[in-house]
């Protein structure tokens, strides 16, 4: 090892900063390098120096003033928050981006469903919303939670536009719901509602209305096929396969034409005790046809709507003429029939049938 | 008081506790004074250096994550914020610069002798705090990297892992820095004291 080298490693023999292998040379060499000797000396020297300076003291202002300008700063922040917010000491600019938010998002779900909103129907009986709060939960499909891979549009839509089958499934579930309700027991609001309305029902419709949902003696029974037919009524829409907007459409119509009564229209829209479907190969033919079986059958209030290629007959028939148009009705093309509301001799029925190609 | 309750106050200021932090001052004020006041070798302008440090530390304990110890972490500021301020003064006299064999100027007005100049009487002559002036004045020759790490190990004790920590250097560049720090010290005592007893 050079002087060189060894002054280079001196510094660290101060605080044994250095492997012992090296400090065993560089004291071998010390005992007889005088040069390095006095090197090293100077180094230990020169640390005592080091070591022994004096420590200052802070002044006694000096944790005060930090103290001051740290608390500055905090009331600063603060105080920055507290301008922000300050008028009318409300939270305005937050409210103010709360409710452009709002705005944004109503008007983009207005957007989305616009479609939708036009197509959907006014909720069905608005007076027999009042039991269903009673009523056990229906688990309709704009309920159901949105699946997390969906696409916000996407999850909007699905809860305005729910799927073709599910559009008028929940229809019978609540009217049976309803029915089951009101005929369990008779002094339940709906039904003193309706019998507060019944004056102002012309009497044509009393008998439909009070098919769908009176208490009469031997219709309990009614209420325990209400799920069946439930399900025949949803094995019909699934078999129809129609749009959205076309089903949508129909069950606006549907519910709004028995509305004789402005006060009814705009209360109930009451449905067809019965309703058939009948297939056959020129609808428009057809529905002449069976328009003429039906006023020979003694039909009375006998509407007729075209759309999409099918057409809808809607009219009242005395209970006794029922069969003998079931007979006609067959003999045109396959029947597929839901029945709502049992038919009572003597007493008169509203019908709907659906004229489809086949 | 141990490094748990620097991080108790730690935690309490992080919630928002403005008065814990002066826990921490009261605390680590002496050192961190004496670190700038080290480096920067002008005591008004340490105080300075600390507040602005403690500043800071204070904006950033949000920040703080427990990854090192608090006190590393704040020396590490203090010596930034010392190494800026030399820098700054560096630009200001960039003609005046500086380096280990120049004259080392004193408060005092005096200038360095060299050694053949100065007699052992005038060594003898210089009281302790003179001769703390002129140790001071050297550890001010040094390059501010030098300089650092001189005062980080050789006055305030620190460990060599935690100098590394603090100025994020690896160990054998502390080492290195240390060892030729302590050699320029030498050599600059020797010129300005000379053979000191």
């Amino acid at each position: 090892m050079t002087c060189k080298e060894i002054e280079d490693l001196l510094p660290g023999m101060i605080d044994g900063a250095i492997a012992d292998a090296d400090k065993k040379r560089i004291e071998a060499h010390l005992e007889s390098c005088a040069s390095c000797r006095k090197a090293f000396a100077d180094l230990r020297k020169t640390d005592e120096q080091v070591k022994s300076l004096e420590e200052v003291e802070p002044p006694p202002w000096l944790k005060t003033r930090v103290m001051a300008r740290v608390r500055e700063e905090a009331e600063q922040k603060e105080g920055f928050l507290r301008r922000f917010f300050y008028p009318l000491h409300v939270k305005v600019p937050i409210q103010a981006l709360a409710t452009v938010l709002i705005a944004v998002v109503a008007w983009n779900v207005y957007k989305t469903g616009e479609p939708e909103f036009r197509q959907m129907a006014p909720p069905p009986a608005a007076v027999q919303e009042a039991p269903k709060a009673q009523a056990p939960p229906e688990p309709g499909p704009a309920e159901g939670p949105a699946k997390k891979d969906e696409s916000p549009a996407t999850r909007e839509k699905k809860s305005f536009a729910p799927p073709p089958a599910q559009v008028k499934e929940p229809v019978p579930q609540r009217a049976a719901t309803v029915r089951e309700e009101t005929m369990a027991d008779a002094e339940k609001p709906v039904e003193r509602l309706r019998d507060a309305k019944r004056p102002a029902e012309p009497p044509k419709d009393e008998g439909a209305w009070r098919g769908t949902g009176a208490a009469r003696p031997g219709e309990a029974g009614r209420a325990l096929e209400a799920p069946a037919q439930a399900q025949d009524q949803q094995q019909k829409l699934k078999a129809t396969k129609a749009p959205v907007g076309a089903v949508a459409k129909e069950a606006g119509k549907q519910e709004a034409r028995p509305a004789a009564s402005p006060m009814m229209s705009a209360a109930v829209t009451p449905r067809p005790d019965l309703e058939a479907t009948l297939r056959v190969r020129a609808p428009e033919a057809a529905a002449s046809e069976v328009e003429t079986i039906l006023k020979q059958a003694s039909a009375q209030a006998v509407e007729r709507q075209a759309r999409e290629g099918r057409v809808i007959l809607t009219a009242r028939i005395q209970t006794e003429h029922l069969e003998a148009l079931r007979e006609r009705l067959k003999s045109l093309g396959p029947v597929q029939e839901s029945v709502h509301v049992a038919p009572r001799p003597g007493a008169s029925l509203t019908i709907r049938i659906e004229i489809r190609p086949d | 008081m141990t490094d748990d309750e620097d991080v108790k106050a730690v935690l309490l200021c992080q919630k928002g506790d403005v008065d814990a932090f002066e826990i921490l001052v009261e605390r680590h004020q002496k050192r961190m004074l004496n670190v700038a006041y080290r480096m920067l070798g002008d005591y008004e302008e340490a105080c300075d250096v600390v507040q602005e440090a403690f500043l800071a530390a204070y904006r950033a304990i949000r920040s703080f994550r427990r990854e090192a110890k608090f006190s590393t972490w704040l020396y590490g500021i203090v010596v930034n914020h010392a190494r800026n301020r030399i820098k700054q003064a560096q630009s200001r006299s960039r003609h005046e610069t500086r380096s280990i064999d120049d004259p080392v100027e004193l408060k005092e007005g005096r200038l360095q002798c060299e050694v053949s100049d100065c007699g052992e009487s005038a060594v003898e002559q210089l009281e302790k705090k003179e001769i703390e002036a002129r140790v001071q004045e050297c550890i001010g020759a040094l390059e501010t990297e030098y300089r650092e790490v001189l005062v980080l190990r050789d006055i305030q004790g620190f460990s060599y892992d935690e100098i590394g920590e603090l100025l994020n250097l690896p160990d054998g560049t502390v080492k290195s820095r240390l060892f030729r720090a302590r050699a320029a010290m030498k050599d600059c005592l020797v010129k300005v004291l000379g053979d000191w007893p």
